[in-house]
């Protein structure tokens, strides 16, 4: 792929996420925006750890093994990512938890329309 | 009053668009003047692709970042993913059954050997993770997964896996964590890399690092299966209201 291609696919991710994030007033959907926003932002970190015509950093057989070094891409990024993957999945769950309880309580999932919480 | 709540959505809309511009533009020259794409920054990472293999015996090297070298960070993740699954079930009591839904024939046909297959997959990504792509938290949603089609089929409002998720929940956390003792006690650092290591790139190998994966595997697929039975089975409007 072109050099600009991750980094600009991820940047748009993340801006699109945010704007949802922003002018969204449904609280589900603010959880959506908020996915999305997560995903450019794991692929910005895998993207950074790139290394142009490099392999993933499995070293399967001995040869590679004894010469790895500049011959596989960063894994300490992936390692983070898969962190990160994690981490916003319970934020999601926790999210999710949180629009079953609104509904349930004020028969909304509308933040514009919870005017009970203010103050 | 409509109108004054729609013109303050316009207004604050465009805001909006203008703060993401200007973010998404900085985020863009920052982005491709300050981090080049394509090319090596490697700084520690060097050390752990050279001593990886040799140190861990795992040919998957994001596994041996994720078990040994930075294995804090993983039991820290696993920490936030149980008080995640906690909070779900502050929010979610436990009540009648809200979400049944009702059998259908695919459904049904389905629930009989698509869990069993499912699970076998899980349990295959699992036990590769030191070798190949795979591992604990892979395996683990996998697993999960296959044991959700168990739970949207309930028919009574019976709690179908209850007690043993969370027993299998706390004793995994335990066990990762007895594991990483032992290597601090006996190894002199948290979480070390110790047991027999085998033939790198077989199944058999990179001695307590499938073990650990194994723990993550279970621990992540019963944290799960919890988080989702909590959403098919919590209580109705009137308790909480």
């Amino acid at each position: 792929m072109n050099a600009l291609d991750f980094y600009a696919l991820s940047v748009f991710l993340i801006g699109l996420g945010l704007m949802g994030v922003f002018l969204n007033r449904d609280f589900v959907k603010i959880l959506i925006s908020l996915s999305v926003l997560e995903s450019g932002v794991n692929l910005l970190i895998v993207s950074i750890g790139y290394v142009r015509g490099r392999i993933a950093p499995i070293l399967f057989s001995k040869e590679l093994q004894a010469s790895a070094v500049g011959k596989v891409v960063d894994p300490v990024p992936q390692a983070l990512v898969l962190t990160a993957i994690v981490i916003g999945l319970g934020l999601l769950a926790v999210g999710l938890g949180m629009a079953v309880w609104m509904h349930r309580r004020f028969g909304t999932t509308d933040v514009s329309e919870l005017k009970d919480l203010a103050g | 009053m409509l109108e004054g709540i729609n013109r303050k959505y316009d207004i604050s809309g465009i805001i909006a668009s203008l703060v993401v511009l200007a973010f998404s533009g900085l985020l863009i020259y920052l982005l491709y003047t300050q981090i080049p794409y394509g090319q090596d920054k490697m700084l520690v990472s060097k050390d752990y692709i050279k001593m990886g293999v040799n140190s861990t015996g795992a040919t998957n090297l994001v596994t041996s970042v994720v078990l040994s070298f930075r294995g804090l960070d993983t039991l820290g993740e696993v920490t936030v993913l149980f008080a995640s699954a906690m909070a779900v079930g502050l929010f979610l009591l436990p009540g009648a059954g809200m979400w049944q839904r009702e059998e259908n024939f695919v459904l049904r046909v389905a629930s009989r050997f698509l869990p069993y297959l499912i699970i076998l997959i899980g349990i295959y990504i699992v036990s590769q993770g030191h070798v190949s792509p795979g591992g604990g938290f892979q395996g683990g949603v996998v697993i999960s997964s296959g044991l959700l089609l168990k739970l949207i089929l309930k028919r009574e409002k019976e709690s179908g896996f209850g007690g043993l998720v969370h027993a299998l929940e706390s004793l995994m956390g335990a066990g990762f964590v007895a594991l990483a003792l032992v290597g601090l006690v006996k190894y002199g650092s948290f979480l070390y890399s110790f047991g027999p290591k085998g033939v790198p790139g077989t199944l058999l190998s990179a001695g307590v690092l499938p073990v650990l994966y194994a723990f993550i595997g279970v621990k992540v697929a019963s944290e799960f299966v919890a988080i989702l039975e909590r959403f098919t089975s919590s209580g109705e409007e009137d308790e909480r209201a």
